[in-house]
């Protein structure tokens, strides 16, 4: 049962804001914001529940069900650090649409289905599920940004909706050749490779889908349309945890089911991996728009992960699980800052901003650990992840991995340039007198940042969790530790 | 019950051409609403005691050997009696005020009846009767409209099937000139697959039904239909009659007479229709700015996946009806919604920019058509899901993932124009205000509430499958 609460919630929770919400908007976010921290602690317990237990997998199938029961969860270390991120970044995304007005009930109950949907992703525990997830996220995310997002909304979210739809209907085929092949299995119950002549067909149908959630570089083109265009909520929930549901994907069904596929895949997943980090920081380094260049980052850390599971060893999937959890909660701090900023001066153009640390210093004061953590500053959560990426990607691959210096100087580049351009520099007569983060907003800043350092520091703390699933997976792989 | 269960099954036919007969007379004792009533009601008992015996009656004959009930053909019956119920319903405010009203209903019922007939029976006379009986009710249906545009519809239409009724007739004269016997359960023993007599014959029956399914090549008439009927009709014009055309199809093609071991060529004849409707009726919706035309080829293209479901053979059997019943809700659904926007907005033009700002109107009739829309293009939650899900897994099982891929690349590109309608609603439009014309508030209402229960049979249907297990499923069509 415990297992099902995550998803419960949020989603008791949206029928409740829904109905009841109607009319004026603090209810509604009270209301929300109470069933968003339900979930979060649960998502909590949870994970010290699966500490109790030793490490094993928990499960829930739904009783009524006869035979064919699709609805069977399951949360193992694979899933859980995610399972918390989207705890957390849910109950974030709450309180970062505190301000929201226009329809907030139905913004709200929208906030908690998406979160219900995402959550259903990382723990279901067949593909039938997992797939009715994954379309399901579209929805409401559909809705998000196309209502309540900025100048260019509709077209952004359609965009969005085409994209990840087109890329999940070759996944779909690919589950659908899966389940033809082979009966409908547990996913966390380890590695059921399919038989070798069809690994490959089904292995890049599915990362047909996965890949363009990630995103990977020639089909990431959705992203900064629909990161832009979101309200700040939906980019904190687009970027924390929806582009984590492609990595998660390619763990958990890709490479168990087509193992010999994957391995053999590594190379081209590495080498686009590798393009992500730089052509991600060059096209970060050439906006003018400040979201638009989180919105980029985003492409690069994602690549960071890709070439950690391309790897396919066990420190590799380690890696790659916590860049996962570090950029959701790195990139989330950072499309709230720009929020924030937006909600005061109604632009995000970089250079109309300048010297804002003198005038808004605790906002300015964040900003700069945020791109510092971003650059991935050594006692910041992005460190670890990506040092240990480009560690065993060398391993792997050798002195090939040597462009991707390159995508590193120009990681540091951006993030200092926008520092420079936004936090410092002259500042600017326009600004003159707003206000700086008030305790709302405080409070959420310093969740986050004392999630990014104390991931940062403790690093070991997604990684022994996620330990033995990556070692399964890169045994699977032909790896020998 | 031993007694119980043959009568059960012809119980339904029986109530709703009792229901007709006295909601006529009632209607021409100046008692029009009552008339309109009984007819309703007539199909909604039908569509429960289909229900039942769905559940509780295994597949036996009924009234002699003219048809099949229980099982899954009593669902399909189910499904067909409730759209033509609820298509009742949603032209409440028309049948009650016009002199026709009594009349279309009546009409939309004795279809309902002809396509239970058509869905389960063993014969090809009777089969070939049914048929032209629901193409002539279409015809008589669309002209309700009594609009010039329809009756021009009307009449295209009329002339087109008259020539596809043709082909029908021929058909069923060279089998029954070859064979001597009309009867499935026969014929099924004595077809020979090398006979070119026999090849005829079934590309003339196979040429009837694609023509009532509104398939490419026989697909010209589906747009203009659905655009000029009236949305309440059209509800039941785009759905049941196709459930009825593919059930047929089902008993005469995989498992029939007609089955891939004696024609492997109607196989890829089929095949070949399913992806030609799939890609031209998308490439045509995508330019429709009327909600109606939009619908009709979408509606070409969705009888393509039922025809995928078709091509994949005995193994697509239960997919193809599962994949007519889901698809019909959905479409009727669509249409009631539309049905009920004409009832709020009497000058809507049935173009879908003409739906801006219906989400802040009226939230619920917009999310009902976000479900019906989402639920053609086969995202899941939605019943179309399940449809499409199962007929793409028999596809590819039967080794035809061609098909499947030119399926799924059809459902993305299908979002192209169930998306525009979405992106519509969720417009600000122009300021409307209470424009529901007095007096006719509460038969507004109906239509209203009819198109909110379709969008949750929408999404229980969609949902439901979750919780109760997709066994649910096979249970329910068990054929």
């Amino acid at each position: 049962m415990n297992v099902l609460l995550p998803i419960a919630i949020p989603l008791t929770g949206a029928l409740v804001v829904a109905l009841a919400g109607r009319g004026e908007s603090g209810g509604a976010r009270r209301v929300s914001a109470m069933f968003a921290f339900a979930t979060f602690a649960v998502t909590v317990y949870l994970a010290f529940a699966w500490n109790a237990e030793g490490g094993e997998c928990i499960r829930w199938v739904i009783s009524s069900a006869q035979g064919l029961g699709v609805l069977s969860l399951a949360v193992d270390g694979l899933s859980l650090p995610l399972v918390v991120l989207t705890g957390f970044l849910g109950l974030i995304a709450v309180l970062t649409s505190w301000e929201v007005h226009e329809h907030a009930a139905a913004h709200h109950a929208l906030l908690l289905c998406l979160e219900a949907a995402v959550m259903t992703v990382f723990l279901a525990d067949n593909v039938i599920l997992f797939y009715v997830a994954w379309e399901a996220v579209l929805i409401p995310m559909f809705f998000l940004i196309s209502v309540w997002g900025h100048e260019n909304r509709r077209a952004a979210a359609f965009k969005f909706f085409i994209y990840t739809f087109a890329g999940s209907a070759l996944m779909l085929v690919g589950i659908i050749t899966l389940l033809v092949s082979s009966p409908l299995g547990s996913l966390a119950g380890g590695v059921t490779a399919i038989s070798a002549d069809k690994q490959t067909l089904v292995f890049w149908l599915l990362a047909a889908g996965l890949l363009v959630k990630v995103p990977v570089v020639p089909l990431h083109t959705w992203l900064p349309d629909a990161h832009v265009e979101a309200p700040t909520a939906g980019s904190i929930m687009l970027a924390g945890v929806l582009l984590k549901m492609g990595g998660y994907g390619l763990l958990r069904i890709a490479l168990p089911v087509a193992p010999d596929a994957f391995a053999a895949a590594g190379p081209v997943l590495a080498v686009l991996g590798g393009i992500g980090i730089v052509y991600g920081a060059i096209l970060a380094l050439g906006q003018r728009d400040l979201k638009r260049l989180v919105a980029y980052s985003s492409v690069a850390h994602m690549g960071f992960m890709l070439l950690a599971m391309s790897t396919g060893t066990r420190l590799g999937i380690g890696a790659a699980m916590l860049i996962m959890v570090s950029h959701g909660v790195v990139s989330g701090l950072l499309f709230f800052l720009v929020g924030a900023i937006y909600d005061r001066t109604h632009t995000r153009e970089i250079s109309r901003f300048g010297g804002l640390i003198s005038q808004i210093p605790v906002w300015g004061g964040v900003f700069v650990f945020g791109a510092l953590a971003s650059l991935g500053l050594p006692g910041l959560s992005g460190f670890p992840g990506e040092l240990l990426s480009v560690l065993e990607g060398f391993g792997r691959f050798g002195w090939w991995i040597a462009p991707i210096g390159v995508g590193v100087i120009l990681g540091a580049a951006y993030n200092l340039y926008a520092v420079r351009a936004v936090a410092h520099g002259e500042p600017s007569a326009e600004w003159q007198g707003i206000s700086d983060l008030g305790v709302r907003e405080r409070l959420i800043a310093a969740s986050f940042v004392v999630c990014i350092v104390g991931l940062g520091l403790w690093p070991g703390t997604v990684l022994s969790v996620t330990d033995a699933a990556s070692r399964v997976l890169s045994m699977a792989l032909g790896g020998g530790q | 019950m031993e007694f119980v269960t043959p009568t059960v099954l012809w119980i339904p036919g029986a109530v709703v051409l009792i229901g007709v007969v006295v909601g006529l007379a009632a209607e021409a004792a100046k008692h029009r609403a009552l008339g309109v009533g009984v007819i309703a009601v007539a199909l909604m008992v039908a569509a429960v005691v289909c229900a039942w015996s769905a559940v509780k009656v295994s597949i036996s004959p009924a009234f002699g050997w003219m048809f099949l009930g229980g099982g899954g053909f009593s669902t399909v019956a189910s499904v067909v009696y409730l759209l033509a119920g609820l298509s009742v319903a949603s032209g409440w405010r028309r049948a009650i005020s016009t002199s026709r009203g009594g009349t279309v209903a009546g009409i939309t019922a004795l279809s309902a009846v002809a396509i239970q007939l058509l869905t389960s029976t063993l014969d090809l006379l009777p089969a070939i009767l049914a048929l032209e009986v629901v193409a002539l009710a279409g015809y008589a249906l669309v002209s309700a409209a009594a609009s010039r545009r329809s009756d021009e519809a009307a009449l295209r239409y009329f002339v087109q099937g008259g020539v596809a009724a043709g082909f029908t007739v021929l058909g069923l004269a060279v089998i029954y000139g070859v064979y001597g016997t009309t009867g499935y359960v026969r014929l099924f023993e004595i077809v020979d697959g090398g006979s070119r007599a026999a090849a005829f014959g079934m590309v003339l029956v196979l040429a009837a039904f694609a023509f009532k399914l509104g398939a490419v090549p026989f697909h010209s008439w589906a747009p203009d239909v659905y655009e000029t009927a009236d949305a309440s009709v059209a509800g039941f014009l785009a759905s049941a009659p196709k459930i009825g055309a593919l059930m047929a199809l089902l008993l005469l093609f995989p498992a029939g007479m007609f089955n891939e071991g004696r024609f492997p060529t109607a196989t890829l004849a089929i095949a070949v229709m399913a992806a030609a409707s799939i890609i031209l009726g998308n490439l045509g919706a995508l330019r429709q700015s009327s909600l109606g035309r939009m619908l009709g080829y979408s509606g070409i293209a969705q009888v393509g996946y039922g025809l995928i479901g078709l091509a994949a053979g005995v193994t697509g059997y239960q997919a193809t009806a599962l994949f007519a019943l889901t698809y019909a809700v959905g479409v009727a659904t669509a249409f009631f919604v539309a049905e009920a926007v004409r009832e709020r907005r009497p000058g809507w033009d049935g173009s879908i920019g003409g739906l801006s700002g219906l989400a802040a109107e009226a939230p619920f009739l917009a999310a009902a058509m976000v479900a019906a829309l989402l639920s053609l293009t086969g995202i899941p939650l939605l019943i179309g899901f399940w449809g499409k899900l199962f007929v793409f897994v028999a596809a590819v099982s039967a080794d035809l993932t061609w098909l499947a891929v030119i399926g799924v690349i059809g459902s993305v590109v299908s979002f192209g124009y169930y998306g525009a309608v979405i992106r519509s609603m969720y417009t600000r439009g122009v300021e409307t205000e209470e424009n529901i014309p007095a007096g006719t508030r509460f038969s507004g209402r109906v239509a209203c509430a009819v198109a909110l229960v379709a969008g949750l049979i929408v999404v229980v249907g969609g949902v439901g499958p979750l919780i109760a297990g997709l066994d649910v499923i096979s249970r329910l069509l068990v054929f």
